[in-house]
């Protein structure tokens, strides 16, 4: 969401990406790192929780003593190093019209959703995560699955595909070979561009499409419109 | 979006590394992270999925690209959160908030559950051993210790 409403705000105020990548690359990962720290403290530990490794140290700066800050390791925030430079080339490359740019900018009921997903739940707004246990919590996993159900079992077999290596996809002990090529903050960069290389293989760039497709309700005639 | 988006999609059945993992109150900003819970990240695929649709099918590319992107990377570490969940350096963790049991059945002996488990219909789908879940309204939940 951030790398693309990023990206089309780019386009629509200094113009395509193939004439202006630098201020594109720029916009990405300034915008990028300042998203993955404010996300970090809002939920990191809280939604999810890096263990720290010898690949991927507590991030220098989450050495102040803040206890918000003890969980957030290196390795996301060197995430918006890399994300950013492999968009931007998908973009360039891609060379979307600007004349569309500001209607591709994501509407303003996209953008209060995002707002209300870190912001304090109002008295009896439903919440049926915040409020779970017991029935509430049945609910909530009703409505995740109708939401996810196309994807859950292909997006689960993908997964484990990654975890044990399959043909054609680079594998967590891959990944872990990268992570210990090298000291940190090296290392942890070679560990996350093997992860990311996965975006350029054909056998996942062909699975992690069809879940797109499926998550977007894509049919056959909208995958080739959209090629 | 496309994060959380992927992160629920990848995590269809995520396993969580023992991690040290902790008892520890659980904070009051918890609630304020999950502001809109499950049923928020629902209403995010929805409204999303709307966007998609109707952009121009350059821009709809360029959607694919950031979600390839995206989930190379959630796709990976979650794959190497199963990898390493047996490992004497376990790699990331959910922590659940969505549960019905107390933390101390979780124990550090067990691998901890996660958080999308509790709220995640692959729950069923991957029959796998999971120790009790906690709960953010009981006060208890499992975490990292002090790295």
């Amino acid at each position: 969401m951030i790398l693309y409403a990023v990206g089309a705000l780019a386009q629509a105020v200094v113009g395509p990406a193939a004439e202006h990548r630098d201020a594109w690359l720029f916009l990405e990962e300034l915008v990028g790192n300042l998203s993955e720290l404010k996300g970090d403290e809002a939920a990191n530990g809280l939604q999810w929780t890096y263990c720290t490794t010898s690949y991927n140290p507590v991030e220098p700066w989450g050495r102040d003593g803040n206890p918000s800050h003890r969980n957030n390791t290196l390795l996301p925030q060197l995430v918006w190093v890399d994300v950013p430079v492999n968009f931007t080339d998908a973009a360039v490359r891609l060379n979307c019209s600007s004349a569309a740019a500001a209607r591709e900018l994501p509407p303003p009921e996209l953008a209060a959703l995002l707002r209300r997903r870190l912001r304090p739940a109002a008295a009896g707004q439903a919440d049926l995560t915040a409020r779970a246990g017991g029935s509430e919590c049945t609910v909530s996993k009703a409505a995740l699955s109708a939401a996810f159900s196309a994807v859950l079992n292909s997006s689960n077999a993908l997964c484990n595909d990654l975890s044990a290596g399959a043909p054609g996809l680079v594998g967590s002990a891959a990944v872990l070979q990268a992570f210990r090529s090298a000291e940190p903050p090296r290392g942890t960069l070679h560990g996350l561009r093997a992860m990311l290389s996965n975006s350029k293989k054909e056998v996942f760039r062909a699975r992690a499409t069809g879940l797109w497709d499926a998550l977007m309700e894509f049919k056959d005639g909208d995958l080739a419109s959209s090629e | 979006m496309l994060r959380l988006a992927t992160i629920f999609a990848l995590c269809a059945a995520a396993d969580a590394g023992r991690c040290a993992c902790v008892p520890g109150a659980v904070p009051p900003n918890v609630t304020t992270s999950l502001a809109g819970g499950n049923n928020g990240t629902v209403a995010l695929l929805s409204a999303l999925r709307r966007v998609v649709q109707q952009a121009a099918p350059c821009h709809r590319a360029l959607w694919r690209e950031a979600f390839l992107l995206c989930a190379a990377w959630e796709g990976s570490h979650i794959a190497l959160s199963r990898h390493e969940a047996a490992a004497a350096q376990p790699y990331f963790v959910f922590p659940t908030f969505c549960g019905e049991s107390s933390l101390a059945s979780a124990s550090a002996a067990a691998p901890a559950p996660s958080a999308v488990d509790a709220a995640d219909p692959a729950f069923a789908i991957s029959q796998r051993p999971r120790a009790a879940s906690t709960t953010a309204s009981t006060g208890s939940r499992t975490r990292c210790g002090t790295p």
